[in-house]
């Protein structure tokens, strides 16, 4: 027994010395680069492990069960491949709605189904939008992650064909090099070259395709820091709040503009939802 | 082709890459839309917000460039920034250390501009600093 105990000793004392040894010779910008994707790939090993994958079904049950003042389901909601048609169909948004005259993406649209079909009050869906940390995504938000949820496997290809897709592209386009605020912070300020990072947060160069059709397809995301799934539009406001900005609000033309262009810099990349966070 | 020079051949093609990365890849978009679009995205936003999203002459220039703006672009700021700097009356550039306090103007810094957060007035001087604690 004495004889185990001291072969255990022996051992974590070889293990921690040799452990000692390896980071005093590894540089200290690669070994915390790797120590970052080991914890990235034991997020990632198990889908089944995301929390978001909850919120995926709280969405689905949210879809199909009839609610608000006219009590239908939102079954009936053309997501632009038809009425009731999720499968595939965010991999082709944001796209031009004719019925609502706009572009719209994800949440945009389904927000004007929750208010044309459903009948809820616009202002109030519209009320603190996003969660606050440690509280779920609300359900607009869980609705647009099982939605995308939907398109998992295909690639991102909205057309940008409309002359208003185009005209939301560019305006996402200028917005994205645009400085603004009290701190003239730009999109691009962060997100204007690569292996930038926020804390542990590796920042995508959007205008690089690579690095952003690897980052669109994983949002909705679940954040692990905030303990929600966080949504492309929740993101934009953070990010707006992060350069120091007011509330945007969402759905607005400056998001949906910022969204579509993101979109299209990651246009055929794969959609993997929801995707693992910080 | 030389090692030294393949190398240049590399560099320069990274550049050339990177700038046409850069270019704008859609149609120019106006000053109108762009401050409509902002006066519509931020509808809380007071005047004097709506002002610092509009960004002075020198923001837009950057903004414009890309934050490459050309030579003459550059003397242009230069020369505008420069025309605003005050240096203090007496000529002293420097305090003295050892009885440092802090000045009326230097005060001021923390009863500037607020912003609402989830419903709570919080100064943007106390973000500026909590953000430099975080990194």
């Amino acid at each position: 027994m004495k004889n185990i105990r001291n072969k255990v000793t022996a051992a974590l004392v070889l293990t921690s010395a040799l452990a000692g040894t390896g980071q005093a010779q590894q540089s200290g910008s690669d070994s915390i680069a790797r120590e970052l994707d080991t914890y990235r790939s034991m997020m990632k090993s198990d889908p089944w492990s995301n929390p978001g994958m909850l919120d995926v079904d709280r969405g689905e049950a949210l879809w199909k069960t009839p609610a608000g003042p006219n009590n239908i389901s939102l079954e009936q909601c053309d997501l632009g491949l038809g009425p009731g048609k999720v499968d595939g169909a965010f991999a082709t948004l944001p796209r031009y709605f004719t019925d609502a005259d706009r572009v719209m993406d994800v949440e945009v649209r389904i927000l004007w189904c929750m208010e044309r079909l459903q009948g809820f009050e616009r202002v109030k869906l519209l009320t603190r939008p996003h969660p606050s940390a440690g509280t779920p995504v609300k359900d607009l938000g869980a609705i647009a992650t099982y939605v995308a949820y939907r398109s998992n496997g295909r690639s991102f290809s909205a057309t940008f064909s409309h002359p208003k897709e185009k005209e939301a592209l560019a305006l996402g386009e200028t917005l994205f090099f645009r400085r603004t605020g009290p701190m003239d912070f730009a999109c691009s300020t962060c997100h204007g070259e690569s292996g930038k990072r926020i804390r542990l947060q590796p920042l995508p160069f959007f205008s690089r395709p690579d690095e952003a059709r690897k980052i669109l397809g994983e949002w909705p995301a679940y954040r692990v820091s905030t303990a929600h799934v966080m949504t492309m539009q929740h993101r934009i406001y953070d990010c707006f709040w992060q350069m120091r900005l007011p509330e945007v609000g969402l759905g607005s033309d400056v998001s949906i503009a910022l969204i579509s262009y993101l979109v299209k810099q990651a246009d055929g990349g794969e959609i993997k939802i929801p995707g693992m966070k910080r | 082709m030389s090692e030294r020079s393949r190398m240049r051949f590399v560099v320069l093609a990274y550049i050339a890459f990177a700038g046409a990365s850069y270019a704008q890849q859609t149609e120019a978009i106006d000053e109108v839309r762009i401050d409509a679009a902002m006066h519509g995205a931020f509808p809380k936003a007071s005047p004097d917000w709506l002002a610092r999203l509009k960004g002075d002459q020198t923001m837009l220039a950057c903004s414009k460039s890309r934050d490459t703006p050309t030579a003459e672009v550059a003397r242009t700021i230069a020369a505008r920034e420069g025309a605003t700097i005050q240096y203090p009356p007496d000529g002293r550039l420097l305090g003295d250390w050892k009885r440092a306090s802090i000045s009326p103007k230097a005060a001021m810094v923390f009863a500037l501009p607020t912003i609402r957060r989830h419903g709570k007035t919080v100064a943007i001087a106390t973000l500026v600093t909590s953000s430099r604690m975080q990194r």
